[in-house]
């Protein structure tokens, strides 16, 4: 918020921005640069000096010259370094400015943001385009200025020397921005193609490898193989393309050189045997007819780099200026949680035809045990999602203690609240720092190990080699989806929340450790709190109706409705739904096959 | 085994990371040794190429030395007429010289993308061949990246690297040869700082190189992190986690552009350093030629000649360092490309087609280790299934359930015993032949990306439109289709995350009914499905069971009470072997799960086993 102004210079003008940002190496850059371009055009002329020197038989002035030169040079290598070391700071610290940049705003943005930016995509972000833009405000613009530089120094010289050789050999060089603009735009098209086949080609890769279980059952080696084949031969054929084009390049400005050298044996070698001008003018002016190409094609370049630039920029800017949907702007905090409650809540997600959940009124009471049942899709999930914020509500509200959710602050949400979602998702860091990620310091191992106990996983973890210490992920170990589910438990467990979600978390937990952590949940918060008689909260979603059944109130859900809410002999009374699940699940074996009962 | 199967996408860049670290072992030569095979499928587009150099470098000197013999012969003496020859043979040989690098680039470029089309495909065609345990210790991200990131930086050795360093290095040695032509002495003179400067930018390249290495493995970890935290940013935001995590990114990416402007003071030293190299040369190229044409041992266009030669010398110098770092970046994308190449594959003997199975299975003695170190994860197991029975596996986690059955796919092969179907030994049917007779339905379905039809047919053209449909219908798949608006041609997305358990488990059987094996393996769900999906999968259950033997892992009793047979393990071995009625009075193992499941006012499918 505080940066609104410098945000908004940002997204018009990013290049003015960041001149103005880091004003320091962007001056010294330039300056490094057209000192080095200054220098190095003066070059030739040194070779000039020493050849009309050997040609009038003068070797005074040949050492001279040739000290003329060398000094030159050896200052041209000084600034050289200078303009690489100064805009090399100066891009990439533009580069790191913008990955910061984005990578926050990731970390503003909801799951509906998510649910339509491939993770791909917002990686291709991340490094391609960043790098995209990098390009064009270090490499581009030095090119362009280098450009200019060369253009604004070798003419004059030229002209010095001979205006009638300069127009001459030079005719045939504006042309070549021109080809360089095209070819590049060429290239551009064919090689996004050649990134778009490829990128189908790696994926088609991974789902092979990915789904190597499947394939090798079913015998589908032969027909996987015939199909990536014709993708990767796609590919190869744009990746031929892009040669063809590619390999045009360095005859185009070729041909530019030849010309204008050939040119210039035409039109100057009688003006050499004439006397008009010297042998040594004559060698240097080739040298300036062939520096000549290099400014011209360069704005060709430069300019396709700021256009690949502005383009990428575009995508980033649509990023860093896209609002979240569950903007942090509360100004409220939950101390002690009382009640949470949604009022005709109904909730549709983007680009859905249908309601997700219709016309939902619930209050959870502090200390409350609720348990939600439902068939798939009944929108259970939706429900914990909307009464966290994870999504906005549009039409009703949900209040906690009364205040809008808008209203309380996101640190404030989710230091009394531990959601354990669905999807078990554990990062590539040890199995403690896992267990701690609620925290902001590392709150002990004992801490943790109480946690895991609760969940029955801290033997199981003793005995994987690192223990607490070993990294989970691909690199790493790897759990079972038990184990994982467990930890994620703990996860919730160990910050003594006041509200805990756990959104069918228990699935496959097996019934001693259930019951564990069910008795954990309902035990008081009292060692955490002062006021004695503080129970937790829990919601409980699960398929198994005996998980819930020990529940103060079960909520039935269905197509986005709750359909009932009660006790699980109420419910048996009251819901037919909740009767059809009861009777499917009861279906105890010995009564069924009877003999033995 | 089928949680490792399961491997989580947490974390498929992190291991570039670690293995960028590495230093390489290949060599240049080495992967020439390696790819030559490939070279010499197309000698004429590889020899055309070679000689497309040869020309180009020769062509592009001969236009030098008439520039020296216009100023000797020409311009000097005043002799209109070889200038305007000399010219038309300037010109000629510039253009042809400027032709000869274009056909060169082109055709050998075309030749790279064919080999690493070809490459491409043996890849895949070598990783699906390899054995399953190969899966189960690598992960799933490293292969990916074998078979792409790293073919790619190996197909930079061709597009950009190899042909060019070979044209820089033949048009070195043409300039060296035609200095040498025009005075030895003033040649050696020139190059005589070429030693020390080229030891000097050797080592300037290395730390190129290792600041390559380096920034490399930091944008890697860069990716692999905020790879992981989109992947979990709902957790991160429901923790409160997001500031920490926001420094420790801002951390990282400060040290990748400190990594990186290493690179860029380690590139402004080298340039700078190579240009002065070629300016001393061309210095005392000026005095000493200078002074040898006083003296009158050179004329005057041999030396302008040699001055142009010595100024071209630093094109391809050029070249071969830029180069010199991108093949240095192929070499360690090799050397792992050629690692998966090198890894076993299944031996594929045995019979090359099988019509149909009866589905007599039988277990003689069979033990199993996953690797010798490791105790039996099996140990002397018997057993005998008659064609069309229904056998039910069950038994707490490691108790050799899915063990038994990926032996039975051929999956692994037995450590001691033999199994048999229809009598005759497994090893006798080839791998393939024997998995296309038998079908499995894992506990979670892997899905692909496309369609759900292409899901339940896999793309296999013996699998018709109508058999899929046919399929879909018998696995009850219709209900669920119904809402998607584009029925059998919905989108699946990538590992089906737009389907729910449940519809990927009824794809699941689709596929079985349109594969129709002969032999079913069912791998049962542990839970996450409500009451009327689970009825749903019971229905189908019970038709893809019809007609052909199955083997079913099961972890719920209830599924199973009708089975011809469940067989209980335990620890590796058969326990109990028998129907539920008999099994359930026998008062082992079986009944004390039964009770466990059934017993402490705890629901049916309760408890997983």
């Amino acid at each position: 918020m505080s940066n609104l102004l410098q945000d908004t210079t940002l997204q018009t003008q990013p290049f003015r921005y960041y001149f103005k940002k880091h004003p320091r190496v962007f001056f010294l850059g330039s300056l490094s640069l057209f000192i080095t371009n200054f220098l190095d055009v003066l070059t030739p002329l040194g070779v000039k000096y020493a050849i009309d020197a050997v040609t009038a038989k003068d070797s005074t002035k040949l050492i001279l010259a040739i000290l003329i030169y060398v000094g030159l040079m050896t200052c041209v290598a000084l600034f050289r370094f200078g303009w690489r070391y100064f805009f090399g700071r100066f891009h990439h610290t533009v580069a790191e400015d913008l990955r910061n940049r984005i990578f926050g705003k990731l970390t503003e943005l909801g799951p509906s943001f998510y649910q339509r930016s491939p993770v791909g995509q917002l990686m291709s972000l991340m490094t391609n385009d960043v790098n995209t833009f990098r390009m064009a405000i270090g490499p581009g613009m030095l090119t362009l200025l280098d450009a200019l530089f060369l253009l604004g120094m070798i003419l004059p010289i030229m002209i010095w020397i001979s205006w009638d050789w300069t127009w001459k050999t030079l005719i045939f060089i504006p042309f070549i921005p021109f080809i360089m603009k095209k070819l590049e735009a060429a290239i551009h098209t064919r090689y996004r193609k050649e990134q778009d086949l490829l990128a189908e080609v790696s994926a088609n890769t991974q789902e092979i490898v990915a789904g190597v279980r499947v394939i090798k059952g079913f015998a589908q080696e032969q027909n996987q193989l015939d199909a990536f084949n014709r993708k990767s031969r796609e590919y190869e054929l744009a990746c031929n393309s892009v040669v063809q084009v590619d390999a045009l390049f360095h005859p185009s400005f070729q041909s530019a050189i030849i010309l204008g050298g050939v040119s210039l044996l035409w039109f100057g070698t009688p003006d050499v045997m004439k006397g008009t001008v010297t042998l040594g003018s004559f060698v240097a002016f080739h040298d300036y007819v062939r520096r000549m190409v290099w400014p011209f094609s360069a704005i060709g370049l430069a300019s396709s780099m700021m256009e690949q630039g502005r383009a990428s920029f575009s995508r980033i800017k649509d990023l860093l200026s896209t609002e979240t949907d569950i903007p942090d702007l509360g100004d409220q905090t939950i101390e002690k949680f009382e009640s949470l409650e949604l009022k005709n809540l109904t909730f549709r997600y983007n680009g859905a035809i249908e309601d997700a959940l219709t016309d939902i009124n619930l209050t959870i009471h502090a200390g409350e045990t609720i348990g939600i049942v439902g068939p798939v899709g009944a929108g259970k999930t939706t429900l914990l999602q909307v009464a966290t914020r994870m999504y906005p509500t549009s039409q009703g509200s949900v209040r906690i203690n009364g205040v809008n959710i808008d209203r309380i602050r996101r640190d404030s949400l989710s230091h009394f609240i531990s959601y354990v979602t669905q999807d078990v998702f554990l990062f590539s860091d040890t199995i403690a720092e896992n267990v701690a990620l609620g925290f902001s310091d590392f709150p002990g191992l004992e801490a943790v190990e109480e946690a895991t106990n609760t969940v029955n996983i801290d033997q199981e973890i003793r005995g994987i080699p690192g223990s607490y210490g070993a990294y989970l992920g691909e690199r790493g170990v790897n759990l079972s989806g038990g184990q994982k589910q467990r930890l994620t438990i703990a996860r919730a467990m160990i910050r003594r929340s006041q509200l805990v979600i756990l959104d069918d978390s228990l699935s496959a937990v097996d019934g001693r450790t259930e019951k564990a952590i069910t008795r954990a949940l309902k035990s008081n918060l009292a060692a955490n709190s002062e006021d004695g008689s503080t129970k937790r909260t829990v919601i409980l979603v699960s398929h198994r109706l005996a998980t819930l059944k020990h529940a103060d109130r079960i909520v039935v859900m269905n197509r986005g409705r709750i359909e009932a809410i009660g006790t699980h002999e109420e419910l048996l009374t009251m819901s037919q739904t909740y009767r059809e699940m009861n009777s499917m699940q009861n279906m105890a074996p010995p009564a069924q096959t009877g003999s033995h009962a | 085994m089928s949680a490792q199967a399961s491997a989580q996408p947490v974390n498929e860049f992190h291991d570039t990371d670690r293995e960028d670290k590495v230093r390489v072992g290949t060599s240049i030569r080495e992967i020439l040794v390696r790819l030559w095979p490939y070279f010499m499928r197309r000698k004429v587009q590889f020899g055309f190429s070679i000689l497309a150099v040869f020309l180009g470098a020769g062509a592009a000197r001969l236009a030098v030395v008439v520039f020296g013999l216009v100023i000797d012969r020409g311009v000097l003496k005043n002799d209109h007429g070889f200038v305007a020859m000399a010219i038309i043979g300037y010109f000629l040989l510039q253009v042809g010289g400027t032709l000869m690098d274009y056909l060169q680039m082109v055709v050998f470029g075309r030749l790279g993308n064919r080999i690493l089309f070809d490459l491409r495909s043996e890849l895949v065609r070598h990783v699906q061949d390899l054995p399953i345990s190969y899966f189960d210790k690598t992960p799933s991200g490293r292969i990916v990246t074998r078979l792409t990131n790293d073919v790619v930086s190996l197909g930079e050795v061709f597009t950009q690297g190899l042909i060019m360093v070979f044209a820089a290095l033949v048009s070195m040695a043409a300039i060296v040869t035609a200095m040498f032509a025009i005075s030895w002495k003033l040649t050696i003179a020139t190059l005589i700082i070429a030693p020390p400067i080229i030891y000097i930018v050797k080592r300037l390249s290395d730390r190129v190189l290792d600041a390559l290495r380096a920034s490399k493995g930091k944008l890697a970890a860069i990716n692999a992190f905020v790879a992981e935290n989109v992947g979990g940013m709902r957790i991160l935001q429901l923790y409160g986690r997001v500031g920490r995590n926001n420094a420790r990114f801002q951390k990282l990416s400060g040290e990748y552009r400190q990594d990186m402007m290493n690179q860029v003071m380690a590139y402004a030293l080298l340039w700078p350093l190579v240009s002065l190299f070629n300016g001393f040369s061309v210095a005392v190229a000026l005095y000493y030629g200078g002074r040898l044409t006083l003296d009158g041992t050179i004329t005057t266009g041999a030396m302008v000649a040699f001055l142009l030669h010595t100024r071209a010398f630093i094109d391809p110098l050029h070249l071969i360092l830029e180069k010199y770092q991108v093949l240095q970046n192929s070499l360690s994308g090799a050397e792992r490309v050629f690692t998966l190449q090198d890894e076993k594959a299944e031996s594929q003997e045995g019979l090359d087609s099988i019509d149909r199975l009866a589905g007599a299975i039988e277990f003689k003695n069979v033990s199993f280790k996953y690797r010798p170190e490791l105790p039996f994860a099996i140990e002397n197991i018997n057993l005998k299934i008659e064609p069309g029975q229904s056998v039910a596996f069950v038994g707490r986690t490691g108790s050799g359930k899915s063990t038994s059955i990926a032996l039975l796919q051929r999956l692994y092969d037995v450590t001691e015993g033999a199994i048999t179907i229809d009598g005759k030994p497994l090893d006798q049917y080839g791998r393939k032949q024997l998995r296309a007779r038998i079908g499995v339905v894992q506990q979670d379905t892997f899905m692909f990306r496309g369609t759900v039809s292409q899901n339940i047919g896999l793309g296999d053209p013996a699998i018709s439109k109508e058999r899929t449909l046919r399929a879909a219908a018998g696995a009850r798949l219709s209900e669920f289709l119904r809402s998607h608006a584009n029925g059998l041609e919905a989108k699946v997305e990538e590992r089906g995350a737009n389907l729910s358990f449940g519809e990927r488990q009824l794809i699941a059987f689709a596929r079985i009914l349109a594969f129709n094996p002969d032999i079913l393996i069912l791998d049962e769900a542990t839970a996450n499905i409500d009451s009327h999906t689970e009825q749903l999968i019971q229905e189908a259950t019970r038709k893809v069971r019809q007609g052909r033997t199955s083997l079913i892992i099961a972890h719920r009793i209830s599924t199973i009470m009708d089975c011809d047979k469940i067989v209980v393990l335990d620890r590796g071995h058969v326990a109990e072997v028998g129907t539920h009625q008999e099994l359930y009075n026998l008062r082992g193992i079986y009944r004390k799960l039964c009770d466990a499941q059934f017993g402490e006012g705890k629901s049916v499918d309760e408890t997983p086993i």
